[in-house]
This record gives C-alpha cells, sequence and structure tokens, in this order.
C-alpha cells in the first residue's frame, strides 16, 4: 500500500512536469508560428463561481463565432493578492492581453508602459462609454503619457447604509440624513452628546482618512500636473481638526483607528454604527451574515462637498500584446452594453457602457426593498459623481494606510493637524519622485 | 540493548556536536568529495536564495520601482531609512519580539515534549492537538484571534461578564497590547512546531539515564533539569537560533491581527512587515525596500554571532 | 516503559496540565469549526457570541465541495508536496550528512553559508524567483511550483544537528568494515535520524501544502491549482460568506491533521531505534 502510493505519486509528479512543460512549449509555438488562429487571453478577478462562469463562456463563445480564426482564453485570478500577481507577470512580460483592473493598478501597469494608451491606440471607443466615466479616467502628468488606459467595466459604488435604531434611539432623523460633510459632522455631534449613547453607539466606524474623503470634504489633493500632493492645505486642516473632534466626542470608536476596519465592522455588524459606508453589492451579505441588522438598514447618497467617487473596474489590454487589434475588439465586447447590463444584474454593480443605463431594469427598480432602495441611491449618486475624484498616485487603501499613521496622531492630540498633514505630504511626494 | 556495547557517553547530543565543531578546521579525513552530498542543497539554495539576494544587495543602491528599473543612488535609501521615524518602531518592536518570545519557545515546547513523549494512547492525541496552530494558515489564525481578542471579542465578554473588567481590554488598539497580543500568538503556534523538534531530540536520550534516576529517587523536575535538559543541549541551540531570527523576521502574527495596518498609528509595525508594505504591490519601492532587507540581515545575522558566542563560550 | 503505573498525585497534575495546554492550543479552533456549521439563520455577528449553531447545517461543506473541485486541487497538492518532501528529505540528509558526519576543508565555511540563508528575508525575492523559474520554462508547472521550496535551509540545519548526535563510533567501526562515505551514509547513519527526517518531512508537508503567494504567482491555469489557491475561491468578489470561507479552512486541515497523526509516532525513531548490529 505505502509502495503503491508512493509509486503513484512519484508518476503523478513526472507526468505533471511533462504535461507542464509540453503545454508551456505549445502554447508559446502556437502563438508565434501558425498564423490561422490567434489566441487571446482575457483575465477577470475572482470572478469564477456559479453565478458568472456560465456567462463568462457563454460571451467566449460568442466572440470566437463572431471572429473565426480567433481563440478566447479566459484566465480568471482568485481574490487575494492580485497586486503581487499583477506586478509579478507585468515584471516578467508575461501579461494576458486583456486584463481586469481597477484604477490604481491600471494607474501603476499604465505608468511602466504594461498596458496600451487607449486615447491613441482607439479613440472611437469613447463612444461606447459614458462620457465622464470615459474621460475621467485619464491619466496624466507625472511621466506618463496623457489619455485612457482602459474600456470602463463595472462601477461597485459606495452608498450610505443608515441604522434607523440607532439613528431614532440617539435623537437624529433617518428622513434627513447628512447630505454634507457640515451635515454629517453636525449630527455626529449630536448623536455623541446624547447621554445614552455616548460609548455604545457611534456615527461612523472609522474616521475618514482616505483621499477620497478628502476629495469629498473639498480638499485639493493634488497640484494640477499631478507633480506636488497639496492635502496640507487650509482646507485638509480645517478637514483634520473636525475629525480629530470627533474622536475626542466619541463620535467614532478607538476601534476605528485600526483603519483596516477589523473590530469597527464588527460593530457595524452588531448594530452599533448610524452611518456606514460600503458598496451596494455589500447589501445582500448583510442580509446573509447578519440578518437582525438587514431589518434595520436605510439607505442615502453618500455625503459629499462635492460629488460622489465613482471607482469604475477597467480592462486594460497588454501592450505586449500579439495581436493589438483583436484584443482592443475583446476588451471592447467583453464591455458593451449588453453585456455589461448583464452583469450587473448578476452582481448588483452598475454599468459604465453608453446608453446602460437607460435599460428598463434600471429604470424600473423597486424601493420597496431594500435592495432596490440601495440601487436607486447609487443610480443617483452616479448622476451627480466623477470618476477623477481622487488621484490615483495613490490608492485608497494606500493612501490611508499611509496617511493614516500620521493622522492619528493629530487625532489623539499628540501633533497639530497642519504638522501631520505636512509631514503625511512630504513622504508621499517623496514616494512621487524617483 | 545492543548500542551501548561500543560507546558509554556518546549519545546525548550535546558532547558531539562541539567537540566536532572544534576539530573540523584542521581535518579533511573525508576528502573533497564529501562537498558532493552538499551538491543539491546548494543548487536549490544558490538559484532561489543567495542568486536572489545578490540580486536585492544591488537594487538597494538604486532607485528602483516595482515596474521601472531605476537607477544607481548610492547610500540614498539607507540614509532615508535610518531618518524614518517608522524603521526605529519597527526596529524596537521587532527587537522586543526576540527579548520577549524566546526565553519561552526554548522552555516550553521541550516541557511539553517531555509530557507527551511517551505514555498511552491518549498521549498520542494531545501531541497531535497540539501541533493543530500549526498547520493552520495565517489568514484563519488572525481570523480566530481577532475573534477572541478584540473589544468585544470572546475573552472581552468573558471577563465582562464575570465583572473581572468594566471596560474592554484594548488587545487590539493599545500599541503595547497589540504587540504583546502578537507575541501571545506566536507562542501559541510556536509550541506545537519547537515541540516535536525537541521530541526527536528526546529520542536520543538513554532512557537508562532516567531508570537510574529514578531508582535514585529523583523526581520528575529533578529529572528534568538533569537529563533532558544537558540531553537535548544542541538542540536548544539550534532553537535558539531558529527562534531568534523567525521572532526578529515577525510579521504575520502582527499583519493578520492588525489586518496589515501595523496597529493604531502604524506603531506596532515590525521590520518585515516594512519590507512587504514598501516592497510588494504595483508601485513597490524596491530599492528601498530591498535596503531595508540588507539591513535586516545585518542585524539578525549579529544577534546571531552574538548568541553563538555567548553559547560556545558556556560550553567551554 | 510501564504505561501501567497506579494513579499518583504527580500523574493527575500532568493531566491537569495536558488538559489545560489542550485547551490553550485546540480551544480556539472551535470557533473557526462552529462557524462552519452555522446555517443561514445564525447571526454570525451576534452579541454575546455563541458556539452552538441555532440552525445547524453541513450545506457549507456541501457547497464549497460544489465551488470547488477539492479532488482535483487536492490531486496537485499532492503532487508538490511529495516532490517537497522528498527533495527536503533527500537534500537535506545528504547536506546534513555531510556537515555532521563528514570531515573536510570548507565544511565551517558550507554550513555557515546555510544558517546565513536561513537569515535571508525572502519577502523580497518574489519577482527574481518568479523571472527564474519562467527562465526555466516551469511556469504554470506543478514542478515549478515545487522546485523552490525543495531544500528549505532550516532543514538542512536540523539534519546536520542530528547527524552530528550519531556516534562517532559507529562511523568509525563502519570505516573499519570497509564501507565508503556513501555507504556509511545509507546503511549507518541514515537509520540513526530517522525522528528529525520524520520532522524534516513534517515541516515541508506544512509549508508547501499552505503556500499561498508562491503557487499563486507560479500558476496561471487553475487546471493546476493547489488547494490553498483553490479554497480562495470561496471569498466572493462583491460579498463573502464567513460560514463557507470556515468550511473550506476546515475541509483544508484534515489531510494535514491526518498525515501529522500518521506520522508522529516515527518522531521517536531515534538513535536506539537503528542502533549496532552485533
Amino acid at each position: 500500500m505505502n509502495k503503491t502510493m508512493k509509486s503513484v505519486i512519484a508518476a503523478l509528479g513526472a507526468a505533471s512536469m511533462l504535461f507542464g512543460l509540453g503545454a508551456c512549449g505549445s502554447s508559446s509555438s502556437s502563438d508565434s508560428s501558425s498564423s490561422k488562429t490567434t489566441t487571446i487571453s482575457f483575465q477577470t478577478w475572482n470572478l469564477k463561481n456559479d453565478t458568472y462562469t456560465p456567462y463568462f463562456n457563454k460571451l467566449v463563445k460568442q466572440f470566437e463565432k463572431q471572429n473565426p480564426g480567433v481563440k478566447v482564453k479566459w484566465i480568471d485570478q482568485p481574490a487575494e493578492n492580485y497586486d503581487a500577481k499583477l506586478s509579478t507577470d507585468a515584471a516578467a512580460n508575461h501579461l494576458p492581453d486583456v486584463v481586469n483592473v481597477n484604477e490604481q493598478q491600471s494607474y501603476n501597469l499604465a505608468k511602466a508602459g504594461a498596458l496600451l494608451n487607449l486615447s491613441k491606440e482607439a479613440p472611437e471607443l469613447a463612444k461606447d462609454y459614458v462620457p465622464g466615466v470615459w474621460k475621467g479616467g485619464k491619466f496624466k502628468g507625472n511621466g506618463i503619457e496623457e489619455g485612457v488606459y482602459g474600456v470602463p467595466w463595472y462601477m461597485n459604488i459606495d452608498v450610505a447604509y443608515l441604522n434607523k435604531n440607532v439613528f431614532q434611539q440617539c435623537g437624529l432623523d433617518v428622513a434627513n440624513p447628512p447630505k454634507t460633510y457640515d451635515d454629517l459632522f453636525s449630527q455626529a455631534r449630536k448623536l455623541a452628546s446624547n447621554s445614552s449613547c455616548t460609548g455604545k453607539d457611534y456615527m461612523l466606524a472609522v474616521p475618514l482618512v482616505a483621499p477620497s474623503d478628502f476629495a469629498e470634504y473639498g480638499v485639493k489633493f493634488m497640484n494640477a500636473d499631478h507633480s506636488k500632493y497639496t492635502f496640507n492645505s487650509a482646507k485638509g486642516v480645517e478637514f483634520i481638526t473636525q475629525i480629530a473632534d470627533l474622536y475626542k466626542m466619541k463620535a467614532y470608536p478607538e476601534d476605528g483607528l485600526n483603519t483596516n476596519i477589523v473590530n469597527a465592522e464588527k460593530l457595524y455588524f452588531q448594530g452599533n454604527i448610524a452611518y456606514m459606508k460600503d458598496s451596494t453589492s455589500s447589501v445582500m451579505a448583510f442580509k446573509q451574515n447578519a440578518p437582525d441588522l438587514y431589518k434595520q438598514l436605510d439607505v442615502a447618497p453618500l455625503a459629499t462637498n462635492t460629488t460622489n467617487t465613482l471607482n469604475p473596474m477597467t480592462f486594460g489590454v497588454s501592450s505586449q500584446t500579439k495581436n493589438k487589434k483583436m484584443a482592443i475588439k475583446l476588451a471592447n465586447f467583453l464591455t458593451n452594453k449588453k453585456n455589461q447590463v448583464e452583469f450587473s444584474k448578476k452582481s448588483n454593480t452598475f454599468p459604465s457602457a453608453a446608453g446602460a443605463m437607460d435599460d428598463p431594469y434600471f429604470q424600473k427598480l423597486d424601493a420597496n426593498t431594500l435592495e432596490g432602495k440601495v440601487m436607486k441611491v447609487a443610480k443617483q449618486e452616479i448622476d451627480n459623481g466623477s470618476v477623477s475624484n481622487f488621484v490615483p498616485e495613490v490608492s485608497e487603501s494606500d493612501g490611508a494606510s499611509y496617511l493614516s499613521p500620521e493622522i492619528v496622531k493629530a487625532i489623539k492630540g499628540e501633533q497639530t493637524p497642519k504638522q501631520v498633514l505636512d509631514k503625511a505630504v512630504s513622504a508621499l511626494n517623496d514616494r512621487l519622485g524617483n | 540493548m545492543a548500542r551501548s556495547v561500543t560507546q558509554p557517553q556518546g549519545r546525548g547530543d550535546a558532547r558531539n556536536a562541539p567537540s566536532a565543531r572544534r576539530h573540523h578546521r584542521a581535518i579533511d579525513d573525508d576528502g573533497p568529495s564529501s562537498w558532493l552530498f552538499t551538491i543539491p542543497a546548494f543548487f536549490i539554495l544558490l538559484l532561489f536564495v543567495f542568486y536572489p539576494f545578490l540580486n536585492t544587495i544591488r537594487l538597494s543602491f538604486t532607485n528602483s520601482r516595482m515596474l521601472i528599473p531605476g537607477h544607481w543612488v548610492g547610500m540614498e535609501n539607507y540614509v532615508k531609512l535610518f531618518q524614518s521615524d517608522q524603521f526605529w518602531t519597527a526596529l524596537l518592536n521587532s527587537s522586543l519580539y526576540v527579548v520577549c518570545v524566546v526565553p519561552f519557545m526554548l522552555i516550553l515546547p521541550l516541557i511539553l515534549a517531555s509530557l507527551v513523549a511517551k505514555g498511552p494512547k491518549i498521549i498520542g492525541f494531545f501531541r497531535t492537538t497540539y501541533y493543530f496552530p500549526v498547520v493552520l494558515s495565517a489568514v484563519v489564525i488572525g481570523l480566530i484571534w481577532t475573534n477572541l481578542l478584540d473589544s468585544r471579542g470572546l475573552i472581552n465578554s468573558i471577563f465582562q461578564s464575570l465583572h473581572w473588567i468594566t471596560t474592554p481590554i484594548p488587545f487590539l488598539t493599545d500599541r503595547w497590547l497589540t504587540l504583546f497580543s502578537a507575541m501571545l500568538v506566536t507562542i501559541w503556534e510556536g509550541l506545537g512546531y519547537y515541540m516535536i523538534i525537541y521530541l526527536s531530540a528526546l529520542a536520543n536520550i538513554d532512557p537508562s539515564l532516567y531508570e537510574a534516576a529514578e531508582i535514585d529517587g529523583a523526581g520528575p523536575i529533578r529529572q528534568f533539569f538533569a537529563i533532558t535538559v544537558p540531553g537535548v543541549r544542541s538542540t536548544m541551540t539550534l532553537i535558539l537560533f531558529l527562534s531568534s531570527a523567525s521572532a526578529f523576521r515577525v510579521f504575520s502574527e502582527v499583519y493578520v491581527l492588525t489586518r496589515g495596518s501595523g496597529g493604531v498609528g502604524g506603531e506596532d509595525i515590525t521590520m518585515t512587515m516594512l519590507i512587504q508594505r514598501e516592497g510588494t504591490g504595483l508601485s513597490a519601492r524596491t530599492g528601498y525596500a530591498s535596503a531595508i532587507s540588507v539591513v535586516l540581515l545585518i542585524i539578525v545575522g549579529a544577534i546571531t554571532v552574538i548568541q553563538q558566542l555567548i553559547v560556545r563560550r558556556g560550553d567551554d | 516503559m510501564n504505561h501501567r503505573r497506579k494513579v499518583t498525585v504527580g500523574g493527575v497534575i500532568k493531566y491537569i496540565v495536558l488538559v489545560l495546554v489542550f485547551i490553550f492550543l485546540a480551544g480556539p479552533l472551535i470557533w473557526e469549526i462552529s462557524l462552519a456549521f452555522k446555517g443561514p439563520g445564525d447571526n454570525v455577528y451576534a452579541i454575546p457570541q455563541y458556539l452552538i449553531p441555532k440552525t445547524p447545517t453541513v450545506n457549507n461543506f456541501v457547497e464549497a465541495f460544489h465551488r470547488v473541485p477539492m479532488a482535483h486541487y487536492f490531486a496537485n497538492t499532492l503532487v508538490v508536496v511529495a516532490i517537497n518532501v522528498l527533495g527536503n528529505i533527500i537534500g537535506c540528509s545528504m547536506a546534513g550528512y555531510a556537515f555532521g558526519c563528514l570531515k573536510f576543508r570548507g565544511r565551517g565555511f558550507a554550513h555557515g553559508l546555510f544558517a546565513l540563508a536561513m537569515l535571508m528575508p525572502t519577502e523580497g525575492l518574489l519577482v527574481s524567483t518568479f523571472l527564474l523559474v519562467k527562465s526555466m520554462g516551469l511556469t504554470n508547472t506543478l514542478f515549478g511550483v515545487a522546485l523552490p521550496g525543495m531544500v528549505g535551509p532550516l532543514n538542512v540545519l536540523l539534519m546536520t544537528n542530528a547527524f552530528a548526535a550519531v556516534p562517532k563510533e559507529l562511523i568509525e567501526a563502519g570505516k573499519v568494515d570497509g564501507a565508503n562515505k556513501w555507504q556509511r551514509f545509507v546503511h549507518i547513519c541514515l537509520p540513526q535520524v530517522k525522528g528529525t527526517i520524520t520532522v524534516v518531512g513534517i515541516l515541508a508537508f506544512v509549508a508547501s501544502y499552505n503556500d499561498f503567494l508562491w503557487p499563486l504567482v507560479a500558476l496561471s491555469d487553475d487546471s493546476k491549482y493547489t488547494l490553498t489557491l483553490g479554497l480562495n475561491r470561496l471569498q466572493g468578489t462583491f460579498y463573502t460568506d464567513p460560514r463557507l470561507v470556515a468550511a473550506g479552512a476546515c475541509i483544508s486541515l484534515i489531510p494535514i491533521i491526518v498525515f501529522f497523526a500518521i506520522f508522529q509516532r516515527y518522531l521517536f525513531e531515534g538513535l536506539q531505534a537503528g542502533g549496532i548490529k552485533g
């Protein structure tokens, strides 16, 4: 038994090596030598499951039928460490022809020359997408050739989930949710000073320290040519001063100072956070994982002094692709109106293709369920939203993790807001320069 | 038993290792063909450790990014590193980790190993379950322990329901408690890990020594210090080396407990977290991260050399 | 040894200690197991927390098996693990024998290099490793996944320590009998270090079984995925069911615990087991 097992394992090992090597050899030769069929690969990010696999298989078949001689290969990457996968692939010139990336990933790949500039290679695509989203996705400055580096795909919109119980018990009116940051801050103060709520319920789960928070408050995050960060302006200081004051009043918990929201998120699930910023697609998670919370929820557009931040997923086209034309065509096909509408319906997200929002599905949202209401609210945000709210030189999460150690010092009163912002600006400027 | 015919004293690993070490310089008894035995190991190491690390050293003098090759900048990365507060915080945290964790890793797994070394079937059950924490992935460990330790976690709720505390203990938000919580998790994982290394070393202790001690009326505690500890000396030296190196390079425990943020205000960041933060991702500053790697190697190397010098002095 | 001793105070204390350690080490796992059995009616974030599911179900396990081709990915994992376990046992034993039992010029230096390798931070080496494996044409193969972990410097140090404890008299006796270095390695020294070989095997198993980042980078085709990679599919893009993730984690624990339970008894095959014939 033991011996047979061993030999089986050994044989398996040997076979897999041969297989692997063989596969590797054949795929590279088919790419270069035989010009009859071309293989175009496209990569998605954690979308291989019962919901999306049939969808993508169908699209692959359709595209192959419409383009004889083209074989489409779908690759899907698991949820975690996608950045590491992208960066090693890009460093080894190994990226798939068409690749699903968010704005930050797209920016870094574009800067390294790994993605095609679509404004140059295929400017005619612009008309296929919502103009604001297409133009908003333009990168510029700081050593990057100005242009759009990916076709826009779905948008996962953040909305404000309001906990009706907390609003009511702490003396706030859920029918009158905060619209601006001033509203948000004054309501937070009111909630925190309500003696039956202080230290138990909170307005926010975490302090607002992400780049988009600055942008939505009205702080200019970067200068016009993207060569210097500018959020240590008077407006930035004003913003952080308010954030620090809110902490003293217990408008958000001490757990929230850990930017990566572990425990703060839990407080939300336990029904102690009045106002939670989260994506439209999360409503399904609430229903399933926290049924008690789900019943208490209402929804409103996120408060903003400027516009709402949109952050579309995109499909970039690798600059190393052997068939530029077909790769761009595939990217465009994956994100056409019909395919985007179908994808959005499956995922509770929003399409960025021109005219897709006119689909009856988005016109007749049922506001009687929380799910429908969430979508309606998100639609309002899209109408008022802009993509380029924050600069992609620093991502939301990177930005938060770089800013928060400094800002926490201001929140705790160890340094002044001006001091910490100056320091954060110079640290980030240092990262900008080469 | 057959083995005692030829040699009565050489069994404990303690005596052989240092004496062998002392003589090796002068003698070439087995000839240069002995090197052949090391070829497979050297091959993998050269390829996947030494060669890439030489590259790391080179990169540390450049301003390379993950996807953008840089140019030579001399000592700039090192100067920047020594000027950054984060580096000194990380150095302090990693050093504290060594000081606090290593003593536990030397002693506790040995005690455990001698408790589960022999006995009825049920002992085998304990032995297996003690190894559970080692086989868990970092993510699962993070989920489990944040759930136990956070302000509304199991431990705080138990303490509160027993009225031992009124406000939750900030295990994961206090600057020092976060570090100590991570150390607790490290010890939790390390017990089983080092236990099995000790177990294999315990097997080399002559059982007749225990039998003789029992006849002399020595209790289990005296037996432990008189026979077990000296019997595993060289293994203990090795574990001192291994656990110090891994304690200084601690990453996953702090990372998962703080979800990568390095604690409130990043004050619990460790050296390896710093490397990871600067050196991975699409916009990584590869050059700067490489400089941290080089500095880390120098420090761990220095710690090791000092430890080995002390241990050898003790041997003589 | 006599297992049938009478109940003594010392014995009772020993078992109390064993149980307390059991609670400390294995207890936290219970939370994960309980989560895996919770059904849709259970509030995962309830306060106070509770361990007994209100709507117990095995559906999470069924769903995990349905979503992830477990048998296929497990077979892939087995291939990688087998290569790594064998590679470490063979490569590290050989090197450990050279460092622990042989005397040759440069031994101290060579052994020092392994200690140095053990200290090197490998976090920044991912891209270099990938480029190397790619240049060998081994990306997207299970052998490419296994290759960098085939010899762990730590395991070489463990084997060296074990071989150094082999009684010199045994080796000398072998020399007198005319055994060459290789024969002494296979017939005399190797049987003496079975316990440490088991340790090395277990450590290599756990390390390659749990590795996530390197297989992710090395593989691009999900028919070659290892179990750890495959289980990551249980995380959703838009929302994640923690119960499902917990079920996946529990499933992945089983093989590794079975492996340990089977092989742990070999940990004790030390010097007395081998012995000198005659």
